[in-house]
């Protein structure tokens, strides 16, 4: 009994190979036999071979095809721009210069809330206000103190401005000698 | 006198190296078209490819032919390009009217070569990328099945099977499609002559 499918499969590609490049092969003698008697194999290896011409027949005409005239002016205008760029450090210092500058970029960001920090994280116009009303306050005293020239009595070394707003003026102390209160002393 | 060449290159003369992409600009522009079918496309993977090889070549060898790893790089850089955009297929046509001056088929004929054309490289666009590159190189660059196995750096055996699938594959394509009679083929075809 004679299986005909298990047949073409074997023989397809040598019929194939026989076909496109003329080799052959220990099989292909049986093979071109076996091409006699199967209409299917028959079928296919026509197909096979208009498909390999119309490749042949695109491949002659893509190999008429040449770039443009001006693919080497443009290439060399380009590697020109390379060869004139200078070098100024090697890959693996420019890797270290580069995270040494991103450092300083970030640090002052992340350390602490201070600098910009608290203005780049949170932009709102709402977390400004509760520190500013008393820096106001004391700002716009100094100005108003820079635009009176100082005296001897009014600004005399240690002492304290005295047109400063009221809770931001020293309150002094007397510090007065412990006096005995008359109670037995605790043990400790 | 290739590794005289690229000596030269390694040496960074210019000269020789504008002398290195006129002997290879070609073949490999023929291969970035004949895989994307784009000729802008093919001008910039040919600039890309000859950019990378001034890159590298410090790392090329002199005493083998800087051919196939020049394909390589091309076909790398078209397979990122087609995976990026869906390149069309239709300016083989226009590309090759151009150098058809003298010896133009009459309309008729010429109308239905390039219907034939389109068909065909739809086919071609529709294979998978590793059949595809066999078919590029083997049919339209007209590369030997060594030279094939050597640019894409598999096995001879490889290239065999993938041509027999892209085969079966494109027959089926062909087949499928009603322009597709194939009254084109010449009686004194050569695949004729070699089945007979």
């Amino acid at each position: 009994m004679i299986d005909l499918g298990r047949s073409c499969t074997r023989y397809r590609p040598v019929l194939v190979d026989f076909v496109d490049r003329g080799e052959v092969h220990p099989e292909t003698g049986l093979a071109l036999a076996h091409l006699d008697r199967c209409s299917r194999c028959t079928e296919a290896i026509e197909g096979t071979m208009l498909t390999i011409t119309a490749l042949r027949r695109l491949g002659d005409e893509v190999g008429t095809v040449e770039p443009e005239p001006d693919a080497w002016p443009r290439l060399r205008v380009r590697i020109t721009s390379w060869r004139r760029r200078p070098v100024y450090m090697s890959p693996l210092a420019g890797m270290a210069m580069s995270f040494a500058i991103v450092a300083v970029l970030i640090v002052p960001f992340r350390v602490g809330n201070g600098g910009l920090g608290g203005s780049a994280a949170s932009p709102t116009r709402q977390a400004a206000p509760a520190t500013s009303l008393a820096d106001r306050r004391i700002e716009a005293a100094y100005l108003a103190l820079s635009r009176t020239p100082p005296t001897s009595t009014s600004l005399a070394v240690g002492s304290v401005p005295q047109n400063l707003p009221h809770e931001i003026l020293q309150v002094r102390k007397e510090v007065h000698s412990a006096k005995p209160s008359g109670r037995p002393s605790e043990p400790i | 006198m290739d590794a005289e060449l690229l000596r030269r290159v390694q040496s960074d003369d210019l000269d020789a190296f504008e002398e290195f992409f006129a002997r290879y600009r070609s073949s490999i522009y023929r291969t970035a078209y004949g895989l994307t079918g784009d000729r802008q496309a093919a001008e910039e993977i040919l600039q890309d490819t000859f950019a990378r090889a001034y890159q590298r070549r410090h790392t090329l060898h002199s005493d083998v032919s800087p051919l196939p790893w020049l394909h390589r790089v091309s076909l790398n850089l078209c397979y990122s390009r087609l995976s990026r955009r869906r390149l069309t297929t239709d300016p083989i046509d226009e590309a090759t009217e151009s150098s058809r001056a003298d010896d133009a088929p009459l309309p008729a004929e010429h109308a239905e070569r390039a219907e034939l054309r389109e068909i065909v490289r739809e086919g071609i666009a529709a294979l998978p990328e590793k059949h595809r590159s066999v078919v590029v190189l083997y049919y339209l660059q007209r590369l030997s099945l060594q030279e094939t196995a050597s640019v894409l750096g598999i096995q001879l055996g490889t290239v065999k099977s993938r041509l027999h699938y892209a085969l079966r594959s494109l027959r089926t394509h062909l087949e499928g499609d009603r322009r597709f009679g194939g009254a084109y083929l010449a009686p004194n075809d050569e695949v004729e002559a070699n089945a007979s």
